[in-house]
């Protein structure tokens, strides 16, 4: 069975339906839309998943910034008792611990966007090269790709042939992720730093000064 | 460059005076008293030695002495000011102007320099960084350090690092010098060499200088000894004018 143009596939396949009642009769539309909203469905779940997974690990990260801060005041709390007792107030004291605290942040923010850079360059460089081929009817007419029947009978269709695309797979760095992840690891320096600074801050510096070894 | 002391009081009056001092800790509902109803005077530039055994308060009243804790009951006052009653900002202020601490562990921050270290006791009192550098120097040079300004702690023996103590504690010129334990971790000619600096220097400043030690050695300098013993101080010598 041949449709004479792309116009008259839509017409083929209903007569077919019609004349075979228990066979399923897919057009090259039909497939290409439903391999487009797969890819769609796959792209949204990729995204979300992403996304939650980000904010996660963001989540992880600040715990354990603000654990590693806590650690060192607690290290270094005869350090801050010797200051208290050569009268530091303790607000120079909290601000020595968030000067730190983002300093660290800046930098861990620098170090990862240039990790970032070189893991995109990394993945664009070895990530394989995907292509796909898609049918396509002779002639421009379109066709009817696939024909399952209840019995096993297979309907042929038009010649077909077929066109090959390759597909891109890479990695992008955009200016807003770059600021993003910057904002955010001094953002975790802050919070890690007033973790430990209201702990520092709270320090009796006679109780300070008995914790040295 | 001179610091602002508060006003010092005459002659005859004493630098300080305790009444009634009692300290007492509270760990895990328990009451722990360290000093029991101490009564003291320190006169302006005497050398006070307190001796006795661990955990009979010496420590205790050294903090007490320096506004690091309060007492749980009693008067300290010093140079008229009542230390126990006072807001923590006015010990504070008194803690950055008028005591100089020495520890038995130096207590120097590992990652600041000497001459960092030293200049740390000026930071409170608001000087200018050149006058800063310039005093911080003068110490160093008085203790015989002026070659190891930009030493690290860790670059320097246990002597040198209580050396960088001692001028950290003299830099802003204190009024008092608290020394607990300032021999306890040097050997036996460093300790010599240390105790010899220290009388130096309270004699050429004419500081007053109440130092904590059990070793007889060291405290047999001083002019008055008190013996710490539950609690209680009772005077042993007293060889004052």
């Amino acid at each position: 069975m041949t449709a004479a143009s792309a116009a008259g596939i839509g017409m083929v396949q209903k007569e077919i339906e019609r004349l075979l009642p228990q066979a399923t009769v897919t057009s090259s539309a039909d497939l290409a839309s439903e391999i487009t909203g797969s890819a769609a469905s796959a792209a949204k779940l990729a995204g979300d998943l992403g996304r939650w997974l980000a904010v996660l690990v963001l989540i992880a990260a600040f715990a354990v910034a603000s654990l590693l801060t806590m650690a060192a005041v607690a290290r270094r709390v005869p350090e801050f008792g010797t200051l208290k007792a050569l009268g530091w107030r303790s607000r120079r004291i909290v601000g020595q611990l968030l000067g730190e605290s983002v300093s660290t942040g800046i930098i861990g923010g620098l170090a990862g966007v240039g990790l970032g850079f070189a893991g995109v360059a990394i993945i664009n460089k070895i990530a394989p090269k995907l292509s796909d081929t898609l049918p396509s009817a002779g002639n421009g007419a379109g066709g009817l790709q696939t024909q399952t029947i209840g019995g096993g009978s297979v309907v042929s269709g038009p010649a077909v042939s077929h066109a090959t695309i390759a597909v891109p797979m890479s990695a992008s760095v955009t200016i807003g992720a770059i600021v993003l992840a910057v904002l955010l690891a001094i953002a975790g320096g802050l919070l890690a730093g007033s973790f430990g600074g209201w702990r520092a801050a709270r320090l009796r510096p006679a109780a300070a000064l008995a914790r040295v070894a | 460059m001179n610091i602002s002391h508060e006003t010092v009081p005459p002659r005859e009056t004493p630098l300080y005076q305790l009444a009634g001092v009692t300290k007492i800790y509270r760990k895990g509902g328990r009451e722990i008293p360290a000093l029991r109803g101490l009564d003291l005077e320190i006169r302006a530039g005497e050398w006070l030695a307190v001796q006795g055994k661990t955990g009979h308060g010496k420590t205790t009243l050294l903090q007490l002495l320096g506004g690091l804790d309060r007492p749980t009951r009693g008067q300290l006052r010093f140079g008229g000011q009542d230390l126990a009653t006072a807001t923590e900002a006015q010990v504070r202020k008194v803690r950055a102007s008028s005591f100089g601490f020495i520890f038995q562990t130096f207590n120097l921050i590992p990652t600041l320099s000497a001459q960092e270290n030293v200049e740390a006791a000026l930071v409170p009192l608001g000087i200018h960084l050149a006058d800063r550098r310039a005093r911080v120097a003068a110490a160093l040079d008085s203790v015989g350090l002026a070659d190891r300004v930009q030493h690290l702690p860790g670059e320097l023996s246990g002597g040198q690092q209580q050396r960088v103590a001692i001028a950290r504690a003299l830099v802003k010129e204190p009024r008092v010098l608290l020394a607990d334990e300032p021999t306890g971790n040097l050997d036996e000619d460093t300790r010599d060499e240390i105790i010899g600096l220290l009388d130096t220097l309270w004699r050429e400043r004419r500081l007053t200088l109440v130092l904590v030690s059990h070793d007889s050695s060291v405290v047999r300098r001083a002019q008055r000894i008190g013996v710490m013993a539950s609690g209680r101080l009772s005077i042993r010598q007293d060889t004052r004018a």
